[in-house]
């Protein structure tokens, strides 16, 4: 089996409001291997960007809180680490793409200064070397070089997510996080910007966790996939099988709401309903609410992780505790 | 960037334009008679109206303000009542003193200005530290603390502030002079910590408030990401980006300040420009009104047209803004020329 450079253990986040306990992350479980990519794949709210920030301890200081399990960074517990300890990860060893390029660049720097400022945190190069790499980082991401003097508000939204780019992959990181990194561009931007991020990923080696709520788009660049939803991992596999034979009702619901091409049909088939309040989860299986599959023992009993054939996923049908009727549609069809 | 500070000083212009005529016209209408006052009590109607003659004060109001701007020749032989005019920067001598009114307010000036400087960096100093740890401890004891004290200080009226400041250090302790003036250094901290209070209360409250929304943006979360430690995401992502709205009221503080606080001066008998404006209105001084107003109105408009300068040093978009402004007006110039 491949060296893991990540494996995230049983981890739970909360965030803390004056009323309620939002539980945004439910004891998940990750793995990844060194130069491996995986696809982060829910609806909104479904915890995807929570897990990214517990990763990068980037949680709001005051609200969220990681309360249990580990987050084992080739081996180092970064839920443990000391704040300056993180710092020399983050940016790093550990980058992350920001959802909205539009807003997530200083708009008083220029984008030059703003790549080589990761270079001089983590000690790479001096001020002059610095703004020289950041020159050849702007290239690898398409934009000229000369373009380093310039601020954001001269750039497109597709060019500034390039500049992200560079910033995050200005050190080499072991790991990406790209959260969203697409989802407010343009779509024909859309396929240049993830075709880069899939390049530069193999270029450079780099492990990748993208996280998305289109399934295309992981499609396009992830090797694994795990379905995110209220909280929790309810189905983890490799993408063709999972996108093949999903196990999961929740990810075939996702997969029967886009569009195939290759499918003679009317309608898409949406899945019905909203996703739980998270300050108050139903018992049972989380996910009953909506599944067509759903039985009687649903409501009162939480589904364990079962492990298929090198796959994962939560779903009681798949713990023979209620009859196996994946594919039919269930009782909605 | 030079020809939009040279546009923008052709500008105030016409603003000062607007604001002579308001201002001549106000006092034109306002009630008293210049040559009554001047002239002694038991003076006969006759003597009030040659003087009204002499001062230019019989003519049609459109023509005193023309006047006013381009000069006065009076017809008595003693040159006392003509003036320049306003272009000339010569408005005549003040009714009361009899000395010419703008270099009565050049002399003072330095006073004012030098109250001014002190109180802006004192308020400075102390507001801008201030609203920082307000913001980057949102909730905590310093927040509340900052908080309440500004606003105390923004609701301490400068004239009460003044007095209690007089009462208690200069009548109680005994330890700075209640009458201030600017040989006498110590005798300014009195006037200087009561310009102060006020903005500094302001501008804390400003800092605060951009502060916070500024450390929600996106790229002060980028800026973390790359694992830049705390405080110098708040020195260098931060504070630039929140002072753009603190610079705008300072700016208008500034011209405040500078053309004289006036009740202030008052309580502390200092002698700047908010005095001489204050006496001259009392008196029916009108050249010395006139002259006051006037001068308030240029440093007014040069202080508004340095901190529009000072925004495009901080924010480049503006910067990109005039400079786009410039660059399409002389392509327009240019098309029109052909």
């Amino acid at each position: 089996m491949d060296e893991q450079l990540l494996s995230i253990q049983n981890l739970t986040t909360q965030y803390l409001t004056d009323e309620s306990v939002i539980h945004a992350v439910n004891g998940i479980n990750l793995h990844l291997a060194k130069g491996g990519s995986l696809g982060l794949v829910g609806e909104s709210g479904a915890g995807k960007t929570t897990t990214a920030y517990s990763i990068m301890g980037l949680l709001p200081k005051l609200t969220g809180k990681i309360t249990q399990g580990k987050i084992l960074f080739e081996g180092k517990d970064l839920t443990r680490l000391p704040e300056d300890e993180m710092r020399k990860i983050r940016g790093n060893e550990i980058s992350m793409i920001f959802q909205d390029p539009m807003t997530s660049l200083n708009p008083i720097l220029t984008v030059g200064d703003q790549i080589a400022e990761v270079l001089e945190i983590h000690g790479t190069a001096d001020t002059h070397a610095a703004l020289a790499k950041a020159g050849d980082m702007l290239e690898m991401v398409g934009i000229p070089r000369d373009r380093m003097h310039e601020y954001p508000h001269q750039f497109s939204g597709g060019m500034k997510q390039r500049v992200i780019i560079a910033i995050a992959l200005a050190c080499n990181p072991k790991l990406l996080i790209a959260d969203e990194p697409t989802t407010a561009l343009d779509v024909t931007i859309q396929a240049q910007v993830l075709r880069m991020i899939r390049d530069l990923k193999v270029k450079l080696d780099t492990s990748l966790i993208l996280i998305s709520h289109n399934l295309g788009v992981v499609a396009q660049v992830c090797e694994n996939v795990a379905i995110m939803y209220a909280g929790r991992i309810v189905e983890y596999g490799p993408l063709r099988e999972v996108f093949s034979r999903p196990l999961h009702p929740y990810t075939e619901g996702l997969l029967n709401s886009i569009p195939r091409i290759e499918v003679d049909k009317d309608r898409l088939s949406p899945i019905r309903g909203m996703m739980p309040d998270p300050s108050t989860m139903p018992h049972g299986c989380i996910f009953k609410p909506r599944c067509p599959y759903a039985a009687a023992a649903c409501g009162t009993r939480a589904p364990h992780i079962t492990e298929i054939s090198g796959r994962s996923v939560m779903c009681l049908m798949h713990e023979g505790v209620i009859p196996n009727t994946m594919g039919t549609g269930g009782h909605h069809a | 960037m030079t020809r939009y500070i040279f546009r923008r000083l052709l500008m105030i212009v016409p603003v000062l334009v607007g604001v002579t005529f308001i201002v001549f016209s106000l006092t034109y209408i306002s009630p008293g008679d210049p040559a009554r006052m001047i002239l002694p009590q038991d003076a006969t109607d006759a003597d009030i109206s040659h003087m009204r003659h002499l001062m230019g004060l019989d003519e049609p109001f459109l023509l005193q303000y023309v006047h006013f701007l381009f000069g006065f020749k009076s017809p008595s032989e003693d040159a006392s009542f003509s003036y320049k005019g306003l272009l000339a920067l010569d408005l005549g001598r003040s009714y009361v003193s009899n000395r010419p009114v703008f270099k009565t307010i050049l002399e003072r000036f330095p006073n004012t200005a030098l109250l001014a400087i002190l109180a802006l960096i004192l308020s400075v100093i102390l507001s801008i530290p201030a609203g920082i740890i307000s913001a980057t401890h949102q909730y905590s004891v310093s927040d509340m603390v900052v908080s309440i004290l500004s606003l105390l200080g923004l609701s301490m009226p400068a004239f009460w502030l003044g007095m209690i400041l007089i009462w208690i250090f200069s009548v109680k302790l005994r330890i700075f002079p209640s009458l201030a003036n600017p040989a006498n250094l110590k005798s300014l901290v009195l006037p200087v910590i009561t310009l102060a209070t006020m903005n500094t209360a302001v501008q804390a409250r400003m800092t605060r408030s951009s502060m916070l929304e500024v450390i929600r943006q996106d790229y002060i979360r980028t800026a973390r990401a790359k694992g830049l430690d705390e405080k110098k995401v708040i020195r260098k992502h931060a504070l630039n980006n929140a002072l753009i709205p603190v610079v705008t009221v300072i700016g208008l503080q500034v011209g405040q300040l500078l053309v004289g606080a006036v009740l202030t001066e008052t309580v502390f008998s200092y002698p700047g420009i908010g005095t001489i404006m204050v006496d001259a209105i009392q008196r029916k001084d009108t050249p010395q009104i006139l002259a006051s107003v006037v001068f308030v109105a240029i440093i007014f408009a040069l202080v508004n047209l340095i901190v529009d300068i000072v925004y495009a040093f901080i924010d480049p978009r503006i910067k990109a803004q005039y400079e786009s402004m410039s660059k399409a007006r002389s392509n327009g110039a240019a098309r029109k020329g052909t």
